[in-house]
């Protein structure tokens, strides 16, 4: 355990060591703030508001869930392709440590950096909360959504990252990967309970709106869980020939 | 310490590795020569466990490479080719988190970072973003990172590769003072690398060990000797022809106006300074001009020549 936190912290430190991190949270910030300004405009002209801080954070973190799919990858090409391509993948393959500890290490490395770019979203219904009573409950399955569904798309990116040590193959490769995936939903004739499973996008849509549902969550650890099987199982095999 | 049994490496129908024998005592330095490509880096991989052998067995510190890969790995410290180091880091830091991916507990990790640090002499950038500092220094750092954890055993590629002479003497200067209790293994395709830090050299090309020696020892110790003058030597030629303690005597090609000398055995021994002094000192009494004598260490160049020579030959000949 405390090797998959030296390896986690170590990247961690490094997105904020380096442009790219700072720039992801700018972005992440600058769509997230004008959503705000939007939406509670919107709110206010329609007069509408049922719950101004569920309604608000759940469109925020909906419309974030999209965003992600082009944010996260970048730091899954960091933490696998690119240190593939610099060689400092030698330094964990070289150490007395297994290849599970290497992937949670950099799996929970930028799931740290997401937990704290969360953490800073709590302004938007703090702000909030001066004017009103918020469902507490929304906001918790919003969050839990946003989390689970950056989560999802870290693994899927570690798998696709881990087989290339080219960055922009592997960022292209995650995102068309992850599109692919969410898109394979509205096949003609696919079964449906697979059709329910992939379209991670619905279900985080569904949590930001307050839908808890145990299935939901099931869907997201199986996808979490195989995806980082499978970027052990290629980390494991790169071990040998790196 | 290091036992290399028939180890062989293919990739896909290209075999690299031609079934390696070679084993490295405790405490030895040992040289891994031969020109680029000839596999030296392939095997470096194999001793640090990042590579799997085709066939054949490699053991480090009483463990298999391929079977208890993980103990080798916590016993060695391996300094790759290109040094991995993450340029956004402090150099303390980075060696620190090599150390506590290599298992160095909490409570002894600042001073064996500490200790880490100043055997490599960089405590002066500590502080430092790696990405800024020279490559001299960079080579340093990764040489640190790889000996934080005190293994036994140090595998170094091309160790000096890219670094200014005044480095290269640093870098040579460390691996000397860090093989007294150490094993070491580095790589190298320069002669004078091979010949200024190791105890025994394995000469390898194109997949095979072709020549192995003792660099400590053995004839290193009767070395030929190059006599240069002001003028042409001919007469000094015969003068050397003439005494009974020279078994041979010949044009030192490499250099105007000088003769390389091979002398017997025994002027060699506990009487050899005595003995050149006398030499010197009538060949200055004859008045011939003598400007410079000088050990010529060709010992090393000519096996490796002469091995590499002969393994083309032969492997030209099978072709």
């Amino acid at each position: 355990m405390s090797k998959v936190l030296t390896i986690a912290k170590r990247d961690f430190r490094g997105f904020l060591g380096t442009p790219a991190g700072w720039m992801a949270a700018c972005l992440i910030f600058l769509v997230s703030g004008l959503l705000f300004s939007i939406v509670t405009r919107q709110l206010l002209v329609n007069q509408q508001a049922v719950d101004p801080v569920a309604d608000i954070m759940g469109s925020i973190l909906g419309f974030l869930n999209y965003i992600n799919i082009f944010v996260v990858p970048i730091f899954t090409m960091r933490v696998m392709s690119e240190e593939l391509a610099q060689g400092t993948f030698r330094l964990q393959a070289g150490a007395p440590i297994t290849s599970e500890q290497i992937v949670f290490g950099k799996f929970f490395g930028i799931m740290f950096y997401f937990a704290v770019i969360a953490a800073l979203l709590l302004v938007y219904p703090l702000f909030a909360v001066v004017f009103a009573e918020p469902d507490y409950k929304v906001l918790a399955t919003g969050y839990l959504g946003f989390i689970l569904n950056i989560a999802a798309i870290v693994a899927i990116g570690l798998f696709v990252g881990s087989l290339t040590d080219n960055g922009v193959i592997s960022y292209l490769g995650s995102v068309f990967f992850i599109i692919l995936f969410l898109f394979s939903a509205y096949i003609d004739g696919a079964p449906e309970w697979y059709k329910k499973s992939v379209n991670i996008l619905e279900l985080g849509n569904e949590l930001s709106r307050g839908i808890l549902k145990t299935s939901s969550v099931a869907i997201y650890a199986s996808i979490i869980s195989i995806f980082l099987f499978l970027s052990r199982l290629v980390v494991e095999t790169k071990r040998w020939r790196v | 310490m290091i036992e290399v049994k028939d180890l062989v490496k293919l990739y896909g129908d290209r075999k690299v590795l031609h079934k390696l024998n070679f084993s490295v005592g405790v405490g030895r330095v040992c040289g891994f020569l031969g020109p680029n490509g000839a596999g030296k880096s392939t095997t470096m991989d194999i001793l640090a466990g990042l590579t799997g052998p085709s066939d054949g067995t490699a053991v480090i510190c009483g463990y298999d490479v391929v079977t208890q890969t993980r103990e080798v790995k916590a016993a060695i410290g391996y300094l790759p080719d290109n040094p991995p180091l993450y340029r956004e880091m402090r150099v303390a830091d980075f060696v620190a988190y090599c150390a506590s991916l290599r298992g160095v507990s909490t409570a002894n990790r600042s001073a064996a970072v500490e200790q880490a640090l100043s055997d490599c002499d960089i405590q002066d950038v500590s502080s430092r973003l790696i990405g800024n500092l020279s490559k001299g220094y960079r080579q340093r750092v990764a040489l640190a990172s790889a000996l934080v954890h005190q293994p036994k055993v140090l595998i170094l590629d091309e160790p000096t590769e890219g670094l200014d002479p005044n480095q290269i003497i640093l870098i040579r200067e460390l691996i000397r003072k860090l093989a007294k209790d150490r094993t070491v293994i580095l790589s190298s395709h320069i002669l004078s690398e091979v010949q200024a830090t190791c105890d025994d050299v394995i000469i390898i090309n194109q997949g095979k060990i072709v020549a192995q020696r003792s660099l400590t020892g053995g004839d290193h110790n009767n070395p030929r000797i190059v006599f240069s003058f002001a003028d042409k030597t001919d007469s000094v030629l015969n003068w050397f022809k003439k005494k009974t303690f020279v078994s041979e005597v010949e044009d030192f090609g490499e250099r105007k106006n000088s003769l390389v000398v091979q002398f017997k055995e025994d002027f060699y021994g506990d009487a050899r300074a005595a003995n050149m002094a006398q030499v010197n000192s009538q060949l200055v009494q004859d008045g011939f001009g003598l400007t410079s004598v000088y050990e010529h260490r060709s010992g090393l160049e000519s096996l490796f020549f002469d091995a590499i020579n002969n393994e083309s030959v032969s492997a030209g000949g099978q072709a």
